[in-house]
């Protein structure tokens, strides 16, 4: 996916926003995942197995956690052009959306905690293809984050349905 | 919750609507709630008295329904005023619903046959918000619903609009050899099968040890039997429900709409603009495509919650046969300026068919894994799955195809079940290009377009063609028409 489109990236706060989030997913969810699969693996074969289960899958999440947020926002991008906005993500999976302005039924900002305390927002884009948001921004300054929804919602023109 | 007020009269239910709601509604809480209601009829009773506990539960849950249904009648509310449908339901929780002619997608009107003893029929009209009927007003005179229709047409933009007692032309019927022919070649054969090994392999848990040996001598004349007796009941099942579903089935074109009716008992009739036609999916099995016809499916924006999760298509064309189906196409996507089977589509990339014979090599070998982990050596005759895999990636690869044409985009996947789906270039919501690790190394792609309600993916193809094909279709629909 090499087409050269000038894309802006995230706000640079937003590098620690991926961080933090990847922390909380650790510590939320891959700590017990990996106590209860050690837990299980323990049961069936031994108490050394079981550690050795757990502490892998742990080491391996926190080795991704320390990885792949600084890839992911790397990759992260966005370019709203005369008629579409452009949006590039993934580390392993990459993808480029294109969502022409004239379709765009409705657009979120949101904020979660750390994005608040960050300064942080969100953009969503949702257009009548019926499956969620066809777009997503995460770790835009809010400034940016309103503006860019100001400009995408006051689009008009055939929205094909 | 106020609304617009030209002075047009509220209208109700018919009163009969109670009783013709109430048994669907009835089997309805009985559906939602069959484990509670399991107990009650097959639970033991070792309690003096649980009899006319049980008995108080279903009363308790019978005259819910019954008061839930009398609401419904007696506080539903609708009218077409300042051009627009109002609905106004609910006691405790009030709710004004107004919708715009221009807005509808679809218009069905239903009677089961409930209502046709009654005299009655059901009306409901589709958006594209939600997977809900946006409007549904469950019994009204057939009177009533032909006017209701009548006035919705009326309301909609000039453009939109046809003159009453306008006769269209019919674009496609089935008689009962068709649907015999459609139900004969569906798939319930198969389930069935599915569903008879899984009662077998349950049955065999239940043979008490002692008697597994007479069981085993009996098993290959009764199997036998189970077996034949099963398929044929499934096959006969499945054309008896084709029949009663598409019976006397009719497709018009009616100034600028398409109009299908269909079934015997519970009588459909569906109405749709054809400019909110989204998609149409052209679907042609294996065996069908021997016997010689396909089914067409047409989607809008509406969807709804159906058997078997959101169901998009607002019309089925259950029989066309392959020398029709480029006539049906055009009618139901006058812009579709190819040949189902005539045009010549682009091919996938040739790594694709790599990358699918690999998957397919590594699912069987992890399949004939676990069959020696279970079964042992007679295990191995899962291995037989793997050339199984190999032709089929072979012959998917092989009828795989994609077109972008100046009105439509084609794409056709599927070796035993083909399903060509074509989209208008003028209705793309989103465009997406994805590219896996392994993709990415053999420089693949996958292309998806998403339209309202729907998307369709491409095969994989090389990410140059991707991204052409990504920068084609994005710019034709910055400009609105």
């Amino acid at each position: 996916m090499s087409e050269s489109v000038e894309v802006v990236g995230l706000a640079s706060r937003a590098r620690l926003l991926f961080y933090l989030q990847a922390m909380a997913r650790l510590v939320m969810f891959w700590v017990p995942a990996s106590l209860i699969i050690g837990g299980v693996v323990a049961a069936a074969a031994s108490l050394m197995w079981g550690v050795v289960a757990g502490g892998s899958l742990l080491f391996l999440q926190f080795v991704i956690a320390l990885w792949y947020p600084a890839l992911a926002f790397d990759r992260w991008g966005y370019a709203l052009r005369e008629h579409d906005l452009l949006i590039q993500r993934g580390v392993l999976w990459t993808t480029r959306t294109a969502i022409p302005t004239n379709r765009i039924q409705h657009v979120d900002t949101q904020q979660g905690p750390i994005e608040q305390w960050l300064g942080l927002a969100r953009v969503q884009i949702s257009t009548a293809s019926g499956m969620g948001a066809d777009g997503v921004i995460p770790g835009l300054d809010a400034e940016v984050a309103d503006a860019l929804r100001d400009a995408l919602v006051q689009t008009e023109g055939d929205d094909g349905v | 919750m106020a609304s617009s007020d030209d002075g047009a009269a509220w209208r109700t239910l018919h009163p009969a609507s109670v009783v013709v709601n109430l048994l669907p509604r009835t089997l309805r809480v009985l559906r939602g709630a069959w484990f509670l209601f399991l107990p009650l009829f097959l639970g033991e009773r070792r309690t003096p008295g649980t009899e006319s506990l049980d008995f108080a539960i279903l009363m308790f849950f019978f005259l819910a329904t019954v008061g839930q249904t009398l609401v419904h009648f007696l506080t539903l509310r609708y009218r077409v005023s300042g051009g627009r449908l109002e609905i106004r339901t609910g006691l405790l929780n009030r709710q004004v619903r107004v919708l715009d002619p221009g807005r509808i997608q679809n218009t069905e009107v239903v009677r089961t046959v409930l209502h046709k003893l009654a005299g009655l029929a059901e009306v409901r009209i589709e958006t594209a918000s939600g997977t809900e009927v946006e409007g549904l007003l469950s019994a009204l005179t057939v009177g009533d619903a032909e006017a209701l229709v009548q006035e919705l047409e009326q309301a909609k933009p000039a453009h939109a609009q046809v003159a009453a007692g306008a006769v269209g032309d019919v674009v496609v019927s089935n008689d009962i050899w068709d649907l015999v022919r459609f139900g004969a070649t569906g798939t319930r054969v198969g389930a069935a099968v599915l569903v008879m090994l899984g009662v077998g392999f349950d049955g065999l848990a239940w043979i008490a040890p002692e008697r597994v040996d007479d069981a085993a001598r009996l098993s290959w004349l009764t199997t036998g039997v189970a077996v034949v007796a099963l398929v044929s009941a499934a096959w006969v099942g499945g054309v008896a429900t084709s029949v009663l579903r598409h019976w006397n089935f009719e497709l018009v074109e009616l100034g600028g709409r398409l109009v299908a009716s269909q079934g015997l008992f519970t009588r459909r009739r569906v109405e749709l603009r054809l400019e909110k036609v989204q998609l149409v999916q052209v679907v042609q099995p294996l065996i069908r495509r021997i016997v010689g016809f396909g089914s067409v499916y047409v989607e809008t924006a509406a969807a709804r919650q159906g058997q078997g999760g959101v169901v998009n298509a607002s019309t089925i064309v259950p029989v066309v046969n392959n020398d029709r189906l480029d006539d049906v196409l055009r009618a139901t996507l006058p812009e579709a300026d190819l040949a189902v089977d005539g045009t010549v589509l682009l091919r996938p990339h040739p790594r694709a068919l790599v990358r699918s014979l690999t998957l397919s090599v590594i699912q069987s070998l992890v399949l004939t894994g676990l069959g020696v982990w279970w079964l042992g050596w007679w295990g191995m005759l899962v291995a037989l799955l793997l050339p199984a895999g190999i032709l089929t990636a072979i012959y998917d690869h092989r009828f795989q195809g994609w077109l972008i044409t100046e009105h439509v985009l084609v794409t056709r996947r599927g070796f035993w079940r083909r399903r060509t789906s074509v989209v208008s270039r003028a209705k793309l919501q989103s465009l997406d290009i994805i590219q896996g690790p392994i993709q990415r190394r053999w420089g693949l792609g996958h292309l998806r377009v998403r339209v309202a309600g729907s998307a369709v993916v491409l095969p994989e193809i090389g990410i140059a063609d991707a991204q052409e094909a990504f920068a084609l279709l994005s710019s034709a629909v910055r400009n609105p028409k």
